[in-house]
């Protein structure tokens, strides 16, 4: 076949890539993984503290408790000394002058509170 | 028709190992993403039952104390707060607390009352005790103070 250019055709056997693909290098792309991977870690490990923290803030379980104990000691169902240790908080109080002073421990986050129940009828 | 150039192309070897760790990539990628995925389930678990344990905590707090009289009937398991003005019903069955038209599935384990400290099963309230089921060994506790018109009705009534 006559080839207006005058070169000799060159013989096409099979795909061929004409075009060079732009791409990156493995090592970059190694990189680009790996900073991926440890992004990914970051954030897992601080919404993981972050929703831990949720929890041992909660004292919902305690302040049931406490009230509770407020109810009863208004209409002197509960004895005096009282103690009470439980897996998450120690509560004690003792009565003193017509008064119950109360002592709660929060064994969660280590806090600790006060306060005074006056008793009217003694 | 015979191929005469040769394609230029992977071995069979390199293909096989491609494929080994591109499954390797894949599995880990799929197990860390299920992994994820049951973090977050039990996070919004968590997090609606603690919403809906707050809510009807409030709720029962503000009907405790908006209204005068709170009378349990144990027949039918219902409370009814009244006051002058206005009244709520609730009921108290299988596992469920129903407010007016508010339905609140909190898997209920047990209900206890108590009046002026006593435990009661019918007649006045002025503090419940609700164990729910989504919350180990957790209740709510929600009381009143009983009002001057509450202790002369008592007297009244005893004449």
């Amino acid at each position: 076949m006559w080839d207006p250019s005058g070169r000799k055709k060159k013989k096409c056997g099979g795909m061929v890539v004409l075009k060079k693909i732009r791409a990156s290098s493995l090592v970059e792309t190694l990189t680009a993984s790996v900073i991926i991977v440890v992004i990914f870690m970051i954030t897992s490990f601080s919404f993981n503290n972050v929703f831990l923290n949720t929890i041992k803030s909660d004292d919902e379980q305690l302040t049931n408790r406490i009230q509770e104990i407020k109810y009863l000691t208004r209409y002197e169902r509960i004895k005096f000394p009282f103690y009470e240790e439980r897996k998450y908080w120690v509560i004690s109080a003792e009565q003193k002058l017509g008064a119950v002073y109360f002592e709660v421990q929060n064994l969660r986050n280590k806090k600790k509170k006060n306060f005074i129940i006056e008793q009217i009828g003694n | 028709m015979a191929i005469k150039k040769k394609i230029e192309a992977f071995t069979l070897a390199e293909i096989l190992v491609v494929i080994v760790i591109s499954t390797i990539v894949v599995g880990l990628a799929l197990s860390v993403l299920n992994l994820v995925q049951q973090n977050f389930y039990s996070i919004s678990q968590n997090y609606r039952n603690t919403t809906e344990n707050q809510h009807l905590k409030q709720q029962l707090a503000i009907d405790f104390n908006r209204f005068h009289s709170i009378h349990l009937n144990k027949a039918t398991h219902e409370i009814i707060f009244k006051n002058p003005i206005d009244s709520v019903l609730y009921v108290v069955r299988d596992e469920i607390v129903i407010r007016q038209a508010d339905t609140i599935g909190l898997g209920l384990k047990e209900v206890a009352f108590y009046y002026e400290g006593r435990k009661v099963y019918e007649g006045k309230i002025d503090a419940i005790k609700l164990y729910t089921g989504n919350l180990e060994t957790a209740y709510l506790f929600v009381s009143k103070l009983n009002d001057a018109k509450n202790v002369f009705k008592e007297s009244w009534e005893l004449r």
